[in-house]
């Protein structure tokens, strides 16, 4: 009877200890599949633009007007619109902007082309096949517009879903920092992150008012300056949240002789900080995330190193 | 019948040691994968800092009160550089 409830017990044990793991991982599956979805509706208004190009060179084509280097920029536009889709379904941001970097480049080629084919046709070498064509070329466009349309109204209402998430986390953070009343943190600087978040916050019901209220085209027209001025906010955040920690950790690491880390770090902060505060500007913007990505790594290394010191 | 019993009782102990063990692995790199974010909602479910130091930590006068876990990812945004190419509208 002893060695039963023995057996018994090692097995509700083991039966145990395999329920509980599943929910373990249960949280960052939900980030990246966000992140997934957002690049996969990305990954879609770039094909509608793909697809309509590649079919108005194919009509052409089929009225005997060739395009300039079409089966080379079609060839490499298939190939690159494979190689973006692989890194949307991976959810890999990285490789996804390089990819999409190549597809845009792909169909800016293409453009030239199929632009003076198409006032070929109109011109009349079609024998006559004018308006049999600007019909058709009217189709195409309405295909892409109606295709555009709804990959733009999903994706940014995906966007505006992971904008409130990450405000949120961030709010959540942020109160458990202050709760913690580490010495070196003051009121004023917790104040000011959540300035900061504010702003975001506010933006997110810019986004969320525009997606419910305007027509596709405002939508359309009003995202990239939504999206750019969301970039700034969280760059101004995360270098504002890194200079409090750095404030923090300043004396104990200078009384170890990490100066010279620290003051790197804080002259990475500054650095992105020049680079954002003219406004936006896309290689300034990418450059300054950069020396962020940076401080963050080297901040982490710095705190590691005072640990084991 | 003896032999039965301790194969038995041999087979559920293969079971939870390797169930132990799966679970200390998928919780070790579930939170090197999910870094600031698994952290962040563990440390809002239970209301506290899950790195806090330990209490060995809180007496060592030199130990830093920031833990690495307070460092932000930051992780890549998606470029929106190239979409002002505006497909048929170009042509």
């Amino acid at each position: 009877m002893k060695r039963l409830l023995i057996l018994l017990m090692v097995l509700v044990g083991a039966v145990m200890a395999t329920a509980v793991q599943p929910t373990a991982v249960a949280v960052q599956p939900t980030v990246v599949a966000l992140t997934q979805e957002i690049l996969m509706h990305k990954y879609q208004m770039v094909e509608c633009k793909a697809n309509a190009l590649i079919d108005m060179a194919n009509k052409l084509n089929g009225y005997n007007v060739s395009v300039e280097n079409q089966s080379d920029s079609i060839a490499a536009l298939n190939q690159n619109l494979a190689r973006l889709r692989t890194q949307a379904e991976q959810g890999n941001v990285s490789g996804f902007n390089i990819a999409n970097r190549e597809v845009y480049q792909n169909m800016r080629q293409l453009a030239p082309g199929l632009r003076n084919g198409k006032m070929q046709m109109q011109k009349g070498k079609g024998a006559g096949k004018a308006s049999e064509f600007n019909r058709m070329y009217t189709d195409i466009r309405q295909q892409e517009a109606q295709c555009l349309a709804d990959a733009a109204k999903s994706l940014a209402k995906k966007e505006l879903q992971e904008w409130k998430e990450w405000q949120q986390q961030k709010r959540d953070r942020l109160r458990i920092l202050q709760q913690r009343n580490i010495t070196g943190i003051s009121k004023e600087a917790i104040k000011k992150l959540e300035e900061i978040l504010s702003k975001h916050e506010n933006i997110s019901a810019r986004y969320g008012a525009l997606l419910d209220n305007s027509t596709i085209e405002q939508l359309r027209a009003m995202r990239i300056q939504m999206i750019q001025e969301k970039n700034l906010v969280r760059a101004r955040y995360e270098i504002e949240y890194m200079k409090t920690l750095l404030n923090a950790i300043n004396k104990t690491a200078s009384e170890k002789g990490y100066e010279n880390s620290v003051q790197n770090i804080s002259n990475l902060l500054e650095s992105a900080n020049q680079k954002i505060s003219g406004g936006y500007d896309e290689e300034n913007f990418k450059n300054a995330w950069e020396e962020l990505k940076q401080a963050s790594e080297q901040m982490r290394e710095l705190v590691r190193q005072m640990r084991t010191a | 019948m003896k032999k039965l019993f301790a194969f038995l009782v041999l087979l559920g102990f293969l079971v939870f040691a390797f169930g132990c063990i799966g679970q200390d692995t998928q919780q070790g790199s579930g939170a090197a994968a999910n870094g600031e974010i698994s952290k962040q909602n563990n440390e809002v479910a239970n209301n506290q800092p899950v790195n806090q130091p330990s209490a060995g930590e809180k007496t060592e006068k030199t130990a830093p009160v920031v833990s690495e876990d307070d460092i932000p990812q930051i992780d890549d945004i998606p470029s929106d550089i190239d979409e002002n190419f505006n497909g048929t509208d170009e042509i």
